[in-house]
């Protein structure tokens, strides 16, 4: 079943002069408009995401991966394109203000690549997590804290440590609350932007396994966006890749690792050190 | 026929090398019946792996038709959507790849009994499975629950191996799955393709070593220089490459 469908995504920032999409992409090499100065973040972008399954997307920074992911959490408004969600009837993109916030509470988990776009550093942990309990109609103390517990143990934060400011947890601490907060609601669509970008690589390989452990026993639908071929390789089924704010190549993850088409595909995965 | 290739091609396009093509495959076409055990010989370089990955899909074909026969009717590997390959490869298409790819951190016992719990197997039950395996391939029981990276090549292989046999596909591609196997595990590895498997699970195995081809297959694919150069029975390759 498709979860998330998405056609003619386009972002751009500053004052579109009509032409902004045609001068930019992959084909100018730039993304940026040499007309009016727009920048055009993401542009064209179709893709169907599927009922548990892992879509990566990668792409050198400034590609365009995270602005998309933005764009589908609801965290950022779309310039074109229609999205259909499983959970929403119509264009998820003209969500109203107050059913983007009851989508992004409880439909729609999030994990943002900086730890302050994701959570409250002076709150406790459990208070964050809290906090998109509360949002989403939770309302008994005791049920939300046990709730809280049973998803610090889910993401392996030490129970302990719950009622302690965000701040004084380690990076891939913070990253597994984040995690928390995302799926806390159980929704059926989950994005990850760059999970493992500051973290050490043990830290890295744990936060991962974690996650993927957690979204097979869900099964929920998720796109994660990475710079980092091996986060990919290891969690997509599926595998976009961007460049300059356009899809350039679209496939089964071996298939775009081992027989990549598009040349800058084939520099990209050339270029894995 | 369970699976029949119609001029498949495959060349890869190498923008990295001033855009030369180099052609991996080169309208290779033949049949395989259900049940079969196809060995694929050549050269290095002759294509061999080409065509595995090509009918698994890791390679998209450049041209020609690949129609499986599943219990839904008739797909084109070729051309089907990704989608459909992912159900295909879940259900129907096991793939032994030279070397071992498995995610990192699983334990060897898991790695095996994934695609069973895959298909739907109880967890306990597939464990079970996959332990049996593990052991008919005389892999040490102090390796089951250690993580593969650090393994040699022979134990990596012999779990990749058991990978791809455990769920019974009912068509398996096996590239060259016993090449750092020594002869006494090699034959393990053997036996349990002929003890193990439905007699009606169709194989096609890339195989350097003579012995082999001439213990498992009924027929054999020559490769040279990615064109299909004979399809022949093994009595038949027998008798014109004598010992």
């Amino acid at each position: 079943m498709v979860v998330v469908d998405a056609s003619g995504l386009t972002k751009i920032y500053g004052q579109p002069c009509g032409e902004c999409v045609d001068n930019t992409g992959p084909a100018v090499g730039d993304n940026q408009c040499p007309v009016c100065g727009s920048v055009v973040a993401c542009a064209d972008i179709d893709f169907e995401l599927y009922d548990g399954e892992v879509l990566g997307i990668v792409g050198e920074s400034g590609s365009g991966k995270s602005s998309l992911a933005e764009l589908l959490a609801l965290d950022s408004e779309a310039t074109a394109g229609t999205v259909t969600y499983e959970h929403y009837d119509g264009n998820l993109l003209a969500a109203g203000y107050q059913q983007r916030h009851q989508l992004q509470n409880e439909r729609i988990g999030m994990v943002h690549q900086h730890v302050r776009d994701g959570l409250e550093l002076d709150f406790s942990g459990g208070g964050n997590v809290a906090e998109k309990l509360l949002a989403a109609g939770w309302r008994e103390y005791d049920a939300i804290r046990d709730r809280v517990r049973e998803l610090f143990t889910e993401t392996e934060v030490p129970v302990s440590r719950m009622d302690d400011p965000t701040d004084t947890y380690s990076g891939g601490m913070q990253r597994r609350v984040q995690i928390a907060r995302a799926i806390a609601n159980d929704p059926s669509l989950v994005i990850l932007d760059e999970p493992t970008t500051g973290l050490d690589v043990s830290v890295q390989a744990r936060v991962l396994d974690m996650f993927r452990r957690i979204q097979r026993e869900q099964d929920v639908a998720t796109i994660v966006v990475s710079h980092d071929l091996d986060v990919i390789r290891l969690l997509a089924d599926r595998t976009l890749v961007m460049r300059h704010g356009r899809i350039i190549e679209s496939g089964l993850t071996d298939r775009i690792m081992e027989d990549p088409h598009h040349e800058y595909t084939q520099t990209l995965i050339n270029s894995v050190i | 026929m369970i699976l029949e290739l119609d001029t498949v091609s495959k060349n890869f396009e190498m923008h990295v090398l001033d855009g030369r093509t180099v052609p991996g495959l080169s309208e290779v076409s033949f049949g395989v019946a259900e049940g079969e055990f196809v060995a694929i010989v050549g050269e290095s370089g002759s294509g061999k792996s080409s065509l595995l990955k090509c009918i698994n899909r890791t390679y998209e074909p450049t041209g020609g038709r690949i129609q499986l026969q599943t219990e839904d009717g008739a797909v084109d590997l070729a051309s089907c959507g990704d989608r459909e390959v992912l159900a295909l490869r879940d259900q129907d298409i096991g793939y032994a790849s030279q070397f071992l790819t498995e995610i990192p951190r699983v334990p060897a016992v898991d790695v095996v009994a994934r695609p069973l719990w895959e298909q739907g197997a109880d967890r306990a039950e597939a464990r079970s499975q996959a332990r049996t395996l593990l052991s008919a391939l005389q892999l040490p029981e102090s390796l089951w629950d250690a993580y593969p990276a650090t393994f040699s090549g022979g134990e990596r292989q012999r779990i990749n191996f058991a990978r791809a046999v455990a769920p019974q596909p009912r068509v398996l591609l096996l590239d060259e799955p016993t090449s750092a196997l020594d002869p006494e595990t090699r034959e393990c590895a053997l036996t349990l393709l002929d003890e193990y498997l439905d007699p009606a699970t169709t194989v096609l195995g890339v195989f350097h070593n003579r012995a082999v081809v001439e213990r498992v297959a009924d027929r054999v694919v020559v490769l040279d220089d990615a064109e299909l150069q004979r399809v022949v029975d093994i009595e038949t390759y027998q008798s014109e490459n004598p010992a």
